[in-house]
C-alpha cells in the first residue's frame, strides 16, 4: 500500500568567476542543507556528508498522476520510463548502462503529484551523474518506437496485476471517495483504455510542459565539494530553457460534500477480505498538517500505536495485516487504512473496534507517556529519513516539492516535539467526524 | 533586397548556432570522472569481554540513531533436523517477553526510546538489529539486557509467531518467485544443515515453547555472539557500559553444543525439478549448485563471474534472456558464501512458452564461461562495478556494522575494508577461469516454478524431472525411455 513506488525499470572547469556572474539568486539554508534557486528557476539543495565517498542526486519534478490530461491517466506514469528513452547526447540505455558500469544505484517513482528520479554513485561520477540528468531535462527524446515500447511493457504490466493484485477496485472506490473533485484519485498507472489513447504527441507536450527547470528540484547529498558542485550545477543546467510558469495558485478547490459511505464489493481475486477505513480531511492548515502527523504515530506508526495494538495484539489478534497512515496528494489529506482479515465477520470486529479507537482520541486526551512515545518515533524515523545520502537527496526534494516554506523545514521536528495532546484532540475532533469517514469492504467472491 | 536580408537572417542564424553550439560543446560527451576519492572506513576498534563476548565498536560522531547488531551462531542450519524452523521460532520470540516485562511493556519501553528491533535469520547465524535515539543509550542497554538475561517466552508470544509466519507462507507458497530458490536450497542441501533454510510451513505447527526455550539457552551465550555498535561513542565507553549490564556472570558463557556443520558437498547429479504453483501466470527458474568451501580469493574471482554472469541487467544473462531472446522479465545470478561452503545461483523469470529455451541458454552462458577465459574488458568492466559499488554497500550505518559483525565473526581480518578493493583488484581472467572450471562443471539443480498444466508438457523435453507441490513434497517422477516416450512413477 505505499504509494511511493520504487519499480524495476528496464532499462576542468568554469572558473569560480563564473559563479558570480551567473547562478545563485535566492541563498537560504535549511539546516545544514543549502537552498538556492538557478536563473531559469531550477531549484537547488546541497547537503554535504563526508562519511562515505558517494554522493546522490536527485531531481524531483512537480507532476504526477494528478497532471495526466483528462482521460488519458497513465501518461505520468509513462513519463517516468520514457525519461530513460535518450536525449540528444544520450543514446537510449545510455543512461542505465552508465549506471551500471560505474556501480551506481539508480531509480525512479512517480504519485499523484511528483516525479522523481535519483541516483547515487561513487563522488567522482558527480559530473557525470548532473550530465545526464541535465541531458534529459533539456532534450529528450521520445520516438515512436521508444514510446510504443514503453506503451507496451506498461499495458502488459497493468494486465497483469488486473489478473494478480487483489483490492485494486476498492482501493480505487477508496480514493475517489477520500479525494473527491481533484484529479489526486485517478489511477496512476491508468487503465487499458487511457494507455491506448496516449500518442507520442501527448508524451511530447507533456514533457515540453512539465518537465522544466522551473518545475523541478535538484537535491545532491553526500561528499562533494560545494563550490565544484556549485560549478557543475551552472555548467549543466543553468542553460536549460525556462518552461512556462506554473499557473498562480488557484483558490483551493470546494470540496464537494460526498456523504460518508460504506461499500462492499465482491473482489473475484482476493484470498481473503480486506477493508480500506479512513477520513477525508481535505486541506488542513500547516499547523493542523504537524498534528495530523504525530496523530498519525499515536494511531499506527510503531509497535505501541493504538490501532495496530488492536487490531494486530499479541492475545486479541483480529486482523492479518494493518497498515496505512497518512497519504498527502498535493495540499490534500486523508487519513486511511487497509486491513486483511480472516472471515467478512471480522471486518466489522476490526472496524469498530477502529473507530471506537477513534471515538477514545475524542473523549480522552492522550496520556503523557503516549504523547512522548509518538513524538520519539517521529524524531527517530526523521532521523532515519536524512542518514544516507540517497534518504537526504529525496527527502530534502520532496519536502521542498511538498512544503510551501522549505526554510522551515528544519524547525519542523521541533515543532512536531512542542505539540500537545490538546493539539491532537482538537484536529480528531475537527477531521475525524462520522461525516467524513468512508469504509469500502472487498469481500471474496 | 528581400534576398539580401533573408541571406543575412540565414548568417545570422547560422552563427547563432555555431557560438551556441561551440558554448554548449560540453554537452556532447560525457565529462570524465573527477580524481578518486579515498575511501575511509571508520576503524573498527573491538575487544573481547571476560565472558567471551566479541564487541566492536563503528564510531559516528554526532549520530542521532545508535544500531547495536548482535549476530549469534544459531542460525537455521543449527535447528535440530527433527525440529526444522525452531531457529527461526527462537529468533523471532526473542526479546517479546521478559520476566519483569509484558509484550506490552516492552513495546512501550521500546518506543520510549525511539526504537526498533529486528531480526534476520540466516543458515549460519542470526542477527538482531536494535535502533535507538543516542541520547537513550542506557535505557536501551538496559532493554536489551532484560530481553537477554531475563527471557519468558510465553506460549501466546510462540503462537503469535506461529499465526505470522504462516500467513507470511500462504503468500510466499503462491509465489514462483520465492518457492524456486526455496526448493534450490532444498535439494542442494539435502542432507546437510543448511537444508534446513528451506524448511517448509508444515514444521511450523511442531515448534513447541520448550524446544525454543532449550535452543535459546543452548546457544544465545556470550562466547557464541559478536556485538557491534555504530554511534557516537569509543570502545572504552562500550565496553564499560556493556560490561556493566551484560559482562561477566551476568551473562555467563556456556559450552557449546558440537557445531552440526560440515564441508557442504556439490551435486552428484543433475537433477530437474518442476514445482507446482497452481494458477499462476509465470515462471520462475532457480538453479544453482554448491561452493565447497572457497578461499578466499576463490571467493572474490566467483564475485566477478557472478557478476560478469548476472551481476546487473548489463550482464550476459540479463542481455541475452531478455534483451535479445525476450524469454525473460529479468535474470541474474548471486553468490552466497557460508561458514560451510556457498552457493552459486541463478534466478530467472521467463514466459512459460520459453523455459526449456531459457533454461538451455543459462547452460549455454555457463558452458562458454567454464570454456573460455573472460574477456579483458569484461573482467574489468565487472571490477571497477564491484570496487565502485562497495561503497553504496554499506551506505547506512546499518549496513556497515552489518558488514562489520559478519566479517568479526568470520574471522576474515582486521583490515577486511582495504582487503575488499585489494582482493577485487588482484583478480586476473586466469583466476576466474580456474574458479569457473571448478564449479561450473559441477552438476548444478535446476529448479522450475510455475503452474504445472502450463509447464508440464514443456518439461517433457528434459529427460528426467521431479514434480513437487508447492510446499516442496514429492509428487511423482517423469522419465523418457529409450523410445522417447514419457514414463510417470510416484
Amino acid at each position: 500500500m505505499n504509494p511511493y513506488r520504487t519499480p524495476f525499470r528496464r532499462w576542468a572547469w568554469l572558473p569560480v568567476l563564473f559563479l558570480a556572474v551567473c547562478p545563485e539568486v535566492r541563498p537560504q539554508t535549511a539546516g545544514d542543507a543549502v537552498h538556492f534557486a538557478l536563473k531559469n528557476g531550477l531549484e537547488v539543495i546541497l547537503s554535504e556528508d563526508a562519511n562515505l565517498p558517494i554522493v546522490s542526486v536527485a531531481v524531483a519534478y512537480r507532476v504526477g498522476s494528478a497532471d495526466d490530461p483528462p482521460a488519458k491517466s497513465g501518461l505520468a506514469y509513462l513519463m517516468e520510463t520514457l525519461m530513460f528513452s535518450g536525449s540528444a547526447n544520450v543514446a537510449p540505455l545510455q543512461h542505465i548502462n552508465t549506471m551500471y558500469r560505474i556501480g551506481g544505484n539508480f531509480n525512479a517513482s512517480v504519485t499523484e503529484d511528483r516525479t522523481v528520479f535519483f541516483q547515487t554513485v561513487p563522488s567522482h561520477y558527480l559530473g557525470l551523474v548532473l550530465w545526464l540528468e541535465s541531458d534529459r531535462m533539456r532534450s529528450l527524446e521520445i520516438t515512436p518506437e521508444s514510446f510504443e515500447m514503453a506503451r507496451n511493457d506498461h499495458l502488459i504490466e497493468l494486465r497483469r496485476k488486473r489478473l494478480e493484485e487483489p483490492y485494486l477496485e476498492s482501493r480505487m472506490v477508496f480514493d475517489q471517495a477520500v479525494f473527491p473533485g481533484s484529479s489526486f484519485h485517478q489511477p496512476l498507472e491508468g487503465t487499458e483504455m487511457s494507455l491506448t489513447n496516449l500518442s507520442v504527441q501527448d508524451a511530447r507536450s507533456f514533457y515540453t510542459e512539465d518537465y522544466v527547470p522551473n518545475r523541478a528540484v535538484l537535491s545532491v547529498a553526500g561528499q562533494f565539494d560545494r563550490v565544484r558542485a556549485r560549478e557543475l550545477i551552472a555548467r549543466y543546467f543553468e542553460t536549460i530553457p525556462r518552461g512556462s510558469d506554473i499557473p498562480p495558485a488557484s483558490p483551493p478547490p470546494t470540496v464537494p460534500e460526498t456523504k460518508a459511505f460504506t461499500r462492499t464489493l465482491a473482489d473475484p481475486i482476493a484470498t481473503s477480505p480486506a477493508f480500506f477505513w479512513g477520513y477525508r480531511i481535505g486541506i488542513p492548515t500547516a499547523a493542523e498538517r504537524r498534528a495530523l502527523r504525530l496523530l498519525e504515530y499515536v494511531l499506527i506508526r510503531g509497535a505501541s500505536s493504538r490501532l495496530l495494538r488492536r487490531l494486530l495484539g499479541r492475545n486479541n489478534k483480529i486482523a492479518y495485516q494493518v497498515n496505512g497512515g497518512l497519504d498527502i496528494r498535493g495540499d490534500q489529506v486523508a487519513f486511511r487504512v487497509f486491513g486483511v482479515v480472516g472471515t467478512a465477520s471480522m471486518l466489522d470486529v476490526c472496524l469498530n473496534a477502529a473507530t471506537n479507537e477513534i471515538d477514545r482520541l475524542k473523549r480522552t486526551s492522550v496520556p503523557d507517556d503516549e504523547l512522548l512515545r509518538a513524538k520519539r518515533a517521529f524524531q527517530s524515523d526523521r532521523l532515519d529519513s536524512l542518514a544516507t545520502p540517497t534518504d537526504r537527496a529525496l527527502t530534502l526534494a520532496k519536502a521542498f516539492l511538498s512544503m510551501p516554506d522549505f526554510a522551515a523545514y528544519p524547525k519542523e521536528m521541533e515543532q512536531v516535539l512542542d505539540l500537545t495532546a490538546y493539539d491532537l484532540r482538537v484536529v480528531v475532533n475537527r477531521y475525524f467526524g462520522p461525516d467524513k469517514m468512508f469504509i469500502v469492504k472487498a469481500v471474496t467472491k | 533586397m528581400k534576398r539580401l536580408a533573408a541571406g543575412l537572417s540565414l548568417f545570422a542564424a547560422l552563427a547563432g548556432a555555431a557560438v551556441f553550439g561551440q558554448r554548449e560543446a560540453f554537452r556532447r560527451v560525457p565529462p570524465p570522472a573527477e580524481p578518486l576519492l579515498e575511501l575511509r572506513l571508520p576503524l573498527i576498534d573491538s575487544i573481547v569481554l571476560n565472558n567471551g563476548l566479541s564487541l566492536a565498536v563503528i564510531r559516528r560522531e554526532n549520530a542521532g540513531l545508535t544500531v547495536i547488531q548482535l549476530l549469534l551462531f544459531a542460525g537455521e542450519a543449527y535447528s535440530p533436523s527433527s525440529e526444522p524452523g525452531i531457529a527461526t521460532a527462537a529468533a523471532n520470540v526473542f526479546g517479546r517477553t521478559t520476566q519483569l516485562l509484558t509484550p506490552s511493556a516492552v513495546e512501550d519501553r521500546l518506543g520510549d526510546i525511539g526504537g526498533t528491533l529486528s531480526v534476520r535469520v540466516r543458515p549460519d547465524y542470526i542477527l538482531f538489529t536494535y535502533r535507538f535515539l543516542t541520547e537513550f543509550f542506557e535505557p536501551a542497554l538496559d532493554l536489551l539486557g532484560q530481553m537477554i538475561l531475563q527471557p519468558s517466552p510465553s506460549e501466546a508470544d510462540l503462537n503469535d509467531v506461529k499465526f505470522s509466519e504462516t500467513i507470511d507462507f500462504v503468500e510466499l507458497d503462491r509465489n514462483p518467485e520465492s518457492v524456486a530458490p526455496r526448493h534450490l536450497i532444498r535439494v542442494l542441501f539435502q542432507g546437510h544443515p543448511y537444508g534446513n533454510a528451506a524448511f517448509s510451513r508444515d514444521a511450523i505447527r511442531n515448534w513447541s515453547i520448550r524446544d525454543v526455550n532449550a535452543f535459546t539457552s543452548a546457544l544465545y551465550r556470550p562466547n557464541n555472539a559478536h556485538m557491534v555498535v555504530g554511534g557516537d561513542l569509543n570502545l572504552n565507553e562500550a565496553a564499560r557500559k556493556i560490561s556493566h549490564v551484560l559482562g561477566g556472570s551476568l551473562w555467563p558463557s556456556k559450552d557449546l553444543p558440537a557445531s552440526p556443520l560440515r564441508p557442504a558437498q556439490a551435486p552428484d547429479r543433475e537433477r530437474i525439478c518442476l514445482i507446482d504453483v497452481p494458477r499462476s501466470q509465470e515462471c520462475m527458474i532457480a538453479l544453482g549448485t554448491v561452493i565447497p568451501t572457497p578461499a578466499l580469493q576463490d571467493r572474490y574471482a566467483l564475485n566477478v563471474l557472478s557478476q560478469v554472469l548476472g551481476g546487473t541487467p548489463a550482464s550476459r544473462l540479463f542481455m541475452n534472456l531478455r534483451e535479445s531472446k525476450n524469454y525473460a522479465y529479468y535474470a541474474s545470478c548471486d553468490t552466497d558464501f557460508l561458514l560451510a561452503g556457498g552457493v552459486l545461483s541463478i534466478r530467472a523469470k521467463v514466459k512459460p512458452e520459453s523455459v526449456v529455451a531459457s533454461v538451455r541458454e543459462i547452460q549455454r552462458e555457463l558452458a562458454l564461461l567454464a570454456r573460455e577465459p573472460l574477456p579483458a574488458e569484461d573482467l574489468e568492466q565487472a571490477k571497477a562495478y564491484l570496487i565502485n559499488h562497495f561503497p553504496l554497500q554499506v551506505e547506512s550505518l546499518d549496513l556497515l556494522t552489518e558488514r562489520a559483525v559478519v566479517n568479526e565473526a568470520r574471522d576474515e581480518g582486521d583490515d577486511f575494508w582495504n582487503q575488499t578493493y585489494r582482493q577485487i583488484q588482484l583478480v586476473s581472467a586466469e583466476r576466474v577461469f580456474d574458479a569457473a572450471r571448478k564449479i561450473l562443471l559441477q552438476p548444478f539443480v535446476i529448479v522450475v516454478a510455475g503452474d504445472k498444466n502450463l509447464l508440464s508438457s514443456r518439461m517433457n523435453a528434459f529427460d528426467a524431472v521431479e514434480v513437487y507441490d508447492n510446499l516442496g513434497r514429492l509428487q511423482y517422477t517423469t522419465s523418457r525411455d529409450k523410445k522417447g516416450a514419457q514414463n510417470e512413477a510416484r
